[in-house]
């Protein structure tokens, strides 16, 4: 299927300042992203790198980034890949998805008395085999991450946990 | 997603028996419903009673449950679209008519254990909660309207379970 996107929302009692530090700060970033941690200097065409120790998870570009409201980075999801091989279900990418940017977008709203964080991943290539993993990947991110602006728990995974997979 | 359904995924920092509780106590519906939302005693084939808003209170729209198995699965039947509901959307009489021919669409919840204590063997400390919510024609207007709605109940649900 061509043009797939995927959007999630997610709302937070928190503020702008907090949830915005919570994306772009690191030493935040590792708290709710499984350890890995989120590194650029979000000028304009700098490179956005997902790092697990001195491994390269994912990396990107910024496309956009006003703080406190959005941000856009290309993406190149080489986690995913890894990803597959490892819950045993190995997927054979296209050559052209193994060198393909998708693009992730996040926006902040208000809603009320709380903020609506938007997450927006598309630009996926044609007949993608990366969506359903990343769609399964976000929710259990967006999760610990509401958690840990709410409760200070984000969701870790003890080593040799499972995660279930339901309906994904 | 296909274009008739509708899947929003969470995880709640809880046991699979206070995320069941927050899907079938009546009271605990209302405080992630904005004070409305279902409410039935959720043995299956009992019916639900839903409430939009407080002006048109709750109402029979021939909701029921079609499937209850605690704490894993839970599933109803949605309402067909009500004269009431004209307020929030531009439909005609004759749109509104229109619309009552799709199909009816359904709800399906189900609660799986994510990750189990490392500590307490057995003890899930993180919940995975799927919603499904399907049978929609593509382009349906009821999709669209349920779209906007579910992430913000899922996400008060989440905060207020996590809260205890």
């Amino acid at each position: 299927m061509d043009d797939q996107v995927f959007i999630y929302d997610t709302y937070v009692a928190t503020t702008r300042e907090r949830l915005w530090d919570a994306l772009t700060n690191p030493d935040t970033t590792e708290q709710f992203w499984s350890g890995n941690r989120l590194i650029s200097d979000w000028a304009i065409g700098s490179p956005v790198r997902l790092l697990d120790g001195d491994m390269v998870r994912d990396e990107g570009e910024v496309l956009d980034f006003v703080p406190c409201q959005r941000m856009s980075f290309s993406w190149k999801p080489h986690f995913a890949i890894e990803f597959a091989a490892e819950q045993g279900t190995p997927i054979a990418f296209a050559e052209s998805e193994a060198g393909h940017e998708t693009r992730v977008g996040f926006a902040i709203s208000e809603f009320g008395p709380q903020l609506r964080l938007t997450l927006t991943h598309d630009h996926f290539a044609p007949d993608s085999k990366l969506f359903p993993i990343i769609s399964f990947g976000w929710p259990f991110y967006m999760a610990s991450l509401k958690s840990l602006l709410e409760s200070g728990a984000g969701l870790e995974l003890p080593a040799g946990a499972k995660v279930g997979r339901g309906a994904n | 997603m296909a274009p008739t359904e509708y899947i929003y995924v969470t995880y709640i920092h809880a046991g699979p028996e206070e995320v069941w509780r927050a899907l079938t106590d009546n009271e605990f519906i209302k405080k992630y419903f904005d004070g409305g939302g279902p409410q039935s005693d959720w043995a299956v084939g009992s019916p639900i009673l839903w409430k939009m808003d407080d002006e048109t209170g709750y109402r029979d729209w021939d909701q029921q449950v079609l499937e209850a198995d605690p704490p894993h699965r839970l599933v109803y039947s949605w309402h067909n679209y009500q004269p009431e509901m004209q307020k929030y959307f531009p439909w005609t009489d004759e749109q509104l008519v229109e619309l009552q021919k799709e199909p009816r669409a359904r709800v399906t919840f189900t609660v799986e254990p994510a990750v189990e204590s490392p500590i307490r063997p057995g003890r899930i400390e993180w919940t995975k909660l799927t919603l499904l919510h399907d049978n929609f024609v593509p382009g349906s207007e009821m999709r669209k309207g349920i779209s906007e709605g579910w992430p913000f109940m899922m996400s008060k649900l989440k905060t207020i379970v996590e809260e205890g």
